[in-house]
């Protein structure tokens, strides 16, 4: 027997759903009550553990047994790497189905999110066939373990990180006058200082002046991979005899020759930038919040972000306890990845649901690690929902939502679906569910209703 | 199903992921007898003729690039590139999902099958492809090759199950061995005019409704312009979309100890006349549904995987150059795709096709890869393939070594 909507909710509910559904990948069924009673307490508490699992990702490759027969195979050329693809194909695909279960069974979805933003942030996709097998060791040794110290410290340690050297070639990089350029080595590369300027830094609103990004690949020559025929194949290597001499003047200062420090130098200065804290707030308050993000959110963030030293957690706090964030408009359409895994939670599924998560994702244009380009997938509404994708969404999540009703426990469906949304289920969706024809209906109304499809 | 967090050892993740391939090793080797029983079989039929240089590229032929046009994939090695199999016959990025399956012998690929039809019509080139007869007049009544290798192997009277999902039975299952539809309530398709009742939820949301009803009249114009042939095709069976939530299901029917050992399932859309698009697109999607669809298939399959074949086959191949819609005709060398734990190990399957404008040269019979597939999974003898699954066919020889 479905109730009558209710008159009034419990207090904090209408919180506690904003929290699972905003800033989280949606509540499963009875979820919501134990959230009520602190939204805001849920959503900190997740920032403080470390986003590293204690025992999930045991026994997946370390980055360093990955890049040994990656650049070895490199070496040996295009055959070599089109081997290692394949007979490494399994242990991808295992890859990504445990992180992709870790992200259904995490109890701490905030956390999970944030972790996802930044991999985005710092895309790498195993699109590019000179990183392939890297994508997922990357998260796991470079974006979980940092993710609760400051920016500059993460930034610092991505741009040293081997995937990130191979992935803008910066491993080759040679300065003109450098003892190897004298001798006609000279091949300077400045894709990767492009990037961190115009993607991790700055921002694309920002323009960085041709003199900076060239400054800044001019320090970064040197940074490099060790080769198949070197001490740790793999490893990042400071080559000297590869690095650009003599100071460079970047962002209006000057850095006096320093070999290895003086792009670390560089990014630090540059990572401590306000207008480079302003876009990682606008960016990540684009992710969860809005795309077009008040200034109310923004300086809340930039407080969080100073308060803690630069601290990406600091950041993510400080959107927490703006007003913005608990806004009642549901503003934000979720993207594919977001839409799968709390259309799974609502389900009431859990790690098993792994393979599935990841199917749907690929069929909805969002493969993990498999951005098209370095900028990462988009993070403004308005990219997920040209109407083929908005038809090929609803057709899976009709699809879903059949195969989802065998697995449901038998409560009307009207209300589960209050049961994961609480007040956020709007009176006449309620209404449509109540009186579907069947479950598999009512499930696939509720996962096609803006409530959901929105958060 | 619950959702405590299962303990994800790398022992286990093997056994669930795309690597049933691991599982091998882990369950207890049963051998079965010749014959079907036990030895499941499972037919998807790509409903509008999949573009084989799309999923399986000859990306070293000297004409793919001038060919294909914008429909062109990278080299291996590139950006995005084409996943190569053998050094000839590249995968599609987006059905990297079936790499471990080459890589651990479990997959055969054909690039230019063909029944005996040579015409343009789908649903007569379905008729000859499914009867395993010579033309489509001789086609009509008499039935499917799978209903007949049922029956001619003694699994005719319901001593195995064969199901096909959906309402009806197709042809290549129609005749006189038992065989049943089958539609889990999961399964079932949404009732008719599912998009157009959301749409009126989004009656106070402009962003998603302007969206929703612009995707149904596109689809509207796109079938108002297409013959009722191709509609047909276009929405026959599955949208290979979600086409692993069927096959998952399937595959774990066939797995339960009463369970089906054969099955069909219908996959429609892959008739790409418009726009099917290169790395990104329309195309790429529906491969990465099959590639989920056939990796679900074998993880549903799970214990049984080890005895099992699945046999992936459109009516039909495309022209292998992009035609000025950014899209493929109607060719005739098509392709097949075999996967499974009963395999001896990869390979391509026939000669490789020249690509050249138009369709490409057959260079396989389609009874010939049935054959062998009956043959070798079944242990059907020649002279019963060549009199009584397919008819007056003695001069088509099965192929071998699968």
């Amino acid at each position: 027997m479905v109730q009558p909507y209710p008159k009034q909710f419990p207090p904090g509910l209408y919180e506690a759903a904003i929290a699972a559904s905003r800033f989280g990948y949606g509540a499963r069924a009875g979820e919501l009550q134990g959230i009520a009673s602190d939204p805001k307490g849920w959503l900190l508490v997740q920032l403080e553990d470390s986003a590293v699992p204690a025992d999930y990702f045991q026994g997946l490759p370390k980055t360093s047994e990955i890049t040994a027969k990656l650049v070895t195979a490199q070496a040996a050329g295009d055959t070599a790497l089109q081997a290692l693809r394949r007979s490494r194909s399994a242990e991808s695909q295992g890859e990504a189905q445990i992180h992709a279960s870790y992200a259904m069974a995490t109890g701490a979805p905030f956390r999970e999110r944030l972790v996802r933003f930044w991999c985005n942030h710092f895309s790498l996709s195993a699109l590019n066939p000179r990183i392939f097998p890297l994508t997922y060791a990357f998260e796991r040794d470079v974006i979980r373990p940092n993710l609760r110290g400051s920016f500059v410290n993460l930034l610092t340690e991505v741009v040293r990180h081997p995937a990130m050297l191979l992935n803008f070639e910066n491993a080759n990089s040679i300065g003109d006058y450098s003892y190897a350029g004298l001798k006609g080595a000279a091949a300077l590369d400045d894709r990767l200082a492009q990037a961190i300027l115009k993607l991790y830094t700055l921002g694309p609103k920002r323009q960085p002046t041709p003199k900076d990004i060239f400054s800044l690949a001019k320090m970064l020559t040197g940074w490099s991979v060790t080769g198949p025929e070197e001490e740790n194949p793999g490893s990042f290597i400071f080559r000297p005899k590869w690095h650009e001499p003599n100071s460079k003047y970047f962002l209006e200062h000057n850095f006096p020759h320093a070999g290895v420090l003086e792009a670390e130098a560089a990014l630090d200065k540059l990572g401590r930038k306000e207008e480079v804290a302003t876009y990682l707030a606008t960016k990540m308050a684009q992710y969860f919040i809005t795309d077009t993000p008040p200034s109310e959110l923004i300086s809340s963030m930039l407080r969080g972000f100073t308060d803690g030293a630069n601290s990406i957690m600091g950041m993510a706090k400080g959107m927490v306890m703006s007003k913005t964030a608990w806004s009642p408009v549901q503003n934000k359409i979720k993207t594919p990845e977001d839409l799968v895994l709390s259309t799974a939670r609502a389900l009431g599924l859990g790690g098993e649901a792994g393979g599935m998560t990841l199917r749907a994702q690929r069929v909805l244009g969002q493969p993990p690690k498999h951005a098209p380009s370095p900028e990462g997938w988009s993070v403004q509404s308005g990219a997920w929902i040209a109407p083929q994708q908005m038809m090929d969404r609803l057709s899976w999540t009709g699809a879903i939502a059949r195969r989802g009703a065998m697995v449901m426990p038998d409560a009307p469906v009207a209300d589960t679906a209050l049961d994961i949304l609480g007040p956020l289920l709007s009176p006449v969706t309620y209404r449509r569910i109540a009186v579907a024809a069947d479950r598999g209906e009512g499930l696939a109304i509720l996962f096609a209703s803006p409530e959901f499809q929105r958060r | 199903m619950t959702h405590a967090p299962l303990p994800l050892t790398r022992r286990r993740l093997l056994t669930l992921t795309g690597a049933t391939i691991a599982t091998a090793s882990l369950v207890p080797q049963i051998s079965f007898a010749a014959g079907p029983k036990g030895r499941p079989l499972v037919v998807i039929l790509l409903r509008g003729g999949l573009d084989s240089q799309a999923l399986f590229p000859l990306y070293t032929d000297p004409n793919y690039r001038s060919l294909r046009g914008p429909l062109t994939l990278g080299p291996p090695g590139s950006y995005g590139g084409i996943l190569d199999l053998d050094g000839s016959l590249g995968l599609h990025p987006a059905a990297e999902p079936l790499l471990p399956y080459w890589q651990a012998g479990n997959m055969a690929v054909a690039s230019a099958v063909a029944s005996p039809y040579r015409g343009q019509s789908h649903q007569e080139a379905q008729v000859v492809l499914e009867s395993g007869l010579q033309n489509y007049e001789a086609s009509n009544a008499a039935g499917g090759w799978l209903n007949r290798a049922l029956a001619a192997s003694g699994a005719g009277d319901g001593s195995i199950r064969a199901i096909s999902l959906g309402t009806k039975i197709p042809l290549i299952l129609s005749g006189t061995a038992q065989t049943e539809p089958w539609l889990p309530s999961g399964l079932a398709p949404n009732r008719a005019g599912y998009l157009e009742r959301i749409a009126t939820l989004y009656a106070k949301d402009p962003i998603l409704s302007e969206a929703l009803t612009t995707g149904i009249r596109a689809r509207a114009l796109r079938h108002a312009m297409m013959g009722t042939d191709h509609v047909a095709a276009d929405t026959t069976g599955i949208a290979a979309q979600n086409l692993s939530i069927a096959t998952e299901l399937t595959g774990r029917a066939i797995a339960a100890e009463d369970g089906p050992t054969v099955a069909v399932i219908e996959c429609g859309g892959w008739d790409s006349h418009l726009q099917q698009g290169g790395l990104e697109g329309s195309t790429a999607r529906a491969l990465a549904g099959l590639a989920n669809g056939l990796t679900a298939l074998a993880d549903g399959l799970g214990p049984v995987w080890k005895d099992s074949m699945i046999l992936a086959i459109g009516e039909f191949g495309r022209s292998a150059q992009s035609n000025d819609q950014g899209g493929t005709d109607h060719g005739i060398g098509g392709m097949a795709l075999l996967l499974g734990g009963a395999l001896k190990k990869s390979q391509r399957l026939g000669d490789l096709p020249k690509l050249k404008a138009g369709g490409l040269d057959p260079t396989l019979d389609s009874r010939a890869l049935f054959k062998g597939i009956l043959a070798e999974h079944w242990g059907l003898t020649r002279s019963v393939l060549d009199k009584r699954v397919f008819p007056d066919s003695s001069n088509i020889a099965p192929i071998s070594g699968l």
